[in-house]
């Protein structure tokens, strides 16, 4: 992991409807996201070569697990490095998820790490985002959510 | 494990060798991340980012399997739990 100290970026929202987008649309950042295998995290200098740029990312605090939109991890070609059943409360009941091993880039933060990503589909349902960041990824990071103005701090601690 | 269909998936090996052991790791490695090779354990780590650090220095693009030991099924998020139960891959 690399990361610089004492950044932090917006992810909510400004203006009269701010508060209301944030309930809608949820907070977002835009990631860098891809494998690059000659990348090594204790490489200060060096980034990883990654497929896609300026992805966007929802932040979800409701999910201890990141994901992945299955289209984009198609075409960057991720590595697929488990297999995990995947709870669903449907009557279409559990399926195995197949989970990605790719390098994360928060440009704003100057942030790299490995992460692990679920598949699932989203663009081809219309969401606005293809990465889902959950808690683990969260834990690197202090989260201010201020349900009032709309507004949503990540921070390095 | 062959799918519904009998075809091979990717980590078929590896994924069968962990349930192999899964009782004894889960005893002596709880919670650690392990990388497993075809059959073969490779090495246990503290978190993901080491066992991907050293599986990527050792196998480049793999295959090979991380996994943390006892991990529970992945709890889908409520908008992807919707459409995955509607698209599996």
């Amino acid at each position: 992991m690399q990361r610089m100290k004492n950044r932090s970026i917006e992810c909510g929202f400004s203006g009269a409807e701010a508060a209301n987008t944030l309930i809608r649309d949820g907070p977002t950042i835009w990631v860098d996201i891809g494998f690059d295998p000659t990348w090594q995290p204790d490489q200060v200098a060096k980034r990883p070569d990654l497929g896609a740029l300026r992805i966007r990312a929802l932040i979800d605090t409701g999910a201890d697990a990141s994901y992945i939109d299955y289209g984009l991890a198609a075409r960057l070609n991720l590595p697929i490095v488990n297999r995990l059943p995947a709870r669903v409360l449907s009557s279409a009941g559990p399926y195995d998820a197949e989970v990605y091993l790719a390098q994360i880039f928060v440009r704003q933060l100057q942030f790299i790490q490995y992460g692990e990503f679920a598949g699932v589909h989203l663009s081809r349902y219309g969401e606005p985002y293809e990465v889902q960041i959950g808690r683990a990824f969260l834990s690197k990071f202090t989260l201010f959510y201020n349900g009032l103005s709309g507004q949503v701090t990540l921070r390095m601690p | 494990m062959a799918n519904a269909n009998g075809e091979q998936r990717p980590l078929d090996a590896e994924i069968a060798a962990y349930q192999k052991q899964a009782t004894e790791l889960e005893a002596s490695h709880f919670g650690k991340w392990v990388i497993f090779k075809e059959t073969t354990l490779i090495a246990t780590h503290e978190t993901f980012e080491g066992a991907a650090k050293d599986a990527v220095q050792r196998f480049g693009r793999g295959p090979f399997l991380i996994r943390q030991v006892g991990a529970p099924p992945i709890v889908m998020p409520a908008i992807a739990a919707y459409h995955a139960a509607h698209e599996k891959p």
